[in-house]
């Protein structure tokens, strides 16, 4: 079973740094998919885990206060690690991709209904 | 038992002959063949033991080809000089894919502080060229 180190906690001095800690996450979490998909079983095309982590990297893409990136990017990598390390279990990775758990796709009065939104 | 040593010594000596005449066999086979009119498969004169054929050219192919894969890059822009943000059109995440798409392509890990300093096509072909693990 793949293993990963423990980080220490640091905070970021600059907005730069913050970037670069979070573009290491970001490939961190890329270079991890087929291994998770092994792991997890998860009968999903590898297109749909990438793109599921690019949204949550992009949910917080205007995020510009340094300790609110802090925070975000120690929480990225603590869900990295128990995603990496299998202390998840099957659902709880399946719920990231619960149509639940998505933003609001659309407005339109028919897509709402469908999606029992309204 | 006379036999024995006479077949052991002489396989000793085959030995012998043959690793000096090893180099320049690919010529010998070669002109065998040209003197019978076989074609001889290039593949044939290459050794295990030979550098990899990567020529800058055909980095810069294959590099092509990772980015004409990818939907958001303009592939019009394509050129060797090409930054990945500036003229690509890509932003820090998608250079982060390009980057590991650029590793499986070349069957090569990138470490974290050499990817991140990778933000062209020229950076990326410069890389790829100092690698010798790359092919």
């Amino acid at each position: 079973m793949p293993a990963i180190e423990p980080l220490v906690t640091r905070t970021s001095a600059s907005l730069g740094d913050a970037r670069k800690r979070a573009i290491h996450l970001y490939r961190l979490w890329q270079k991890g998919v087929p291994q998770i998909m092994i792991d997890y079983h998860l009968c999903l095309p590898q297109s749909v885990v990438r793109s599921k982590i690019r949204e949550h990297f992009e949910k917080q893409r205007y995020v510009s206060d340094l300790r609110t990136i802090d925070v975000l990017l120690f929480k990225g990598r603590l869900e990295f690690e128990e995603t990496y390390n299998v202390w998840k279990q099957y659902s709880h990775v399946l719920r990231y991709f619960d149509a639940n758990e998505r933003d609001p796709q659309s407005d339109k009065f028919m897509d709402k209904f469908i999606e029992g939104r309204v | 038992m006379f036999r024995l040593a006479a077949l052991r010594l002489s396989a000793v000596r085959v030995a012998a002959n043959a690793r000096p005449a090893a180099a320049s066999v690919p010529r010998a086979l070669a002109a065998a063949c040209a003197a019978r009119r076989i074609e001889v498969p290039r593949l044939a004169v290459r050794w295990y033991s030979a550098g990899g054929e990567l020529t800058r050219d055909d980095i810069q192919e294959r590099i092509y080809q990772v980015l004409q894969d990818f939907d958001k890059v303009k592939h019009d822009k394509i050129s060797p000089v090409a930054d990945f943000v500036k003229d690509l059109g890509l932003d820090s995440l998608d250079t982060v894919e390009v980057v590991m798409a650029i590793e499986e392509e070349f069957s090569v890990e990138i470490p974290d502080d050499e990817a991140d300093n990778i933000a062209s096509v020229k950076d990326a072909i410069e890389y790829i060229a100092g690698r010798k693990d790359a092919h």
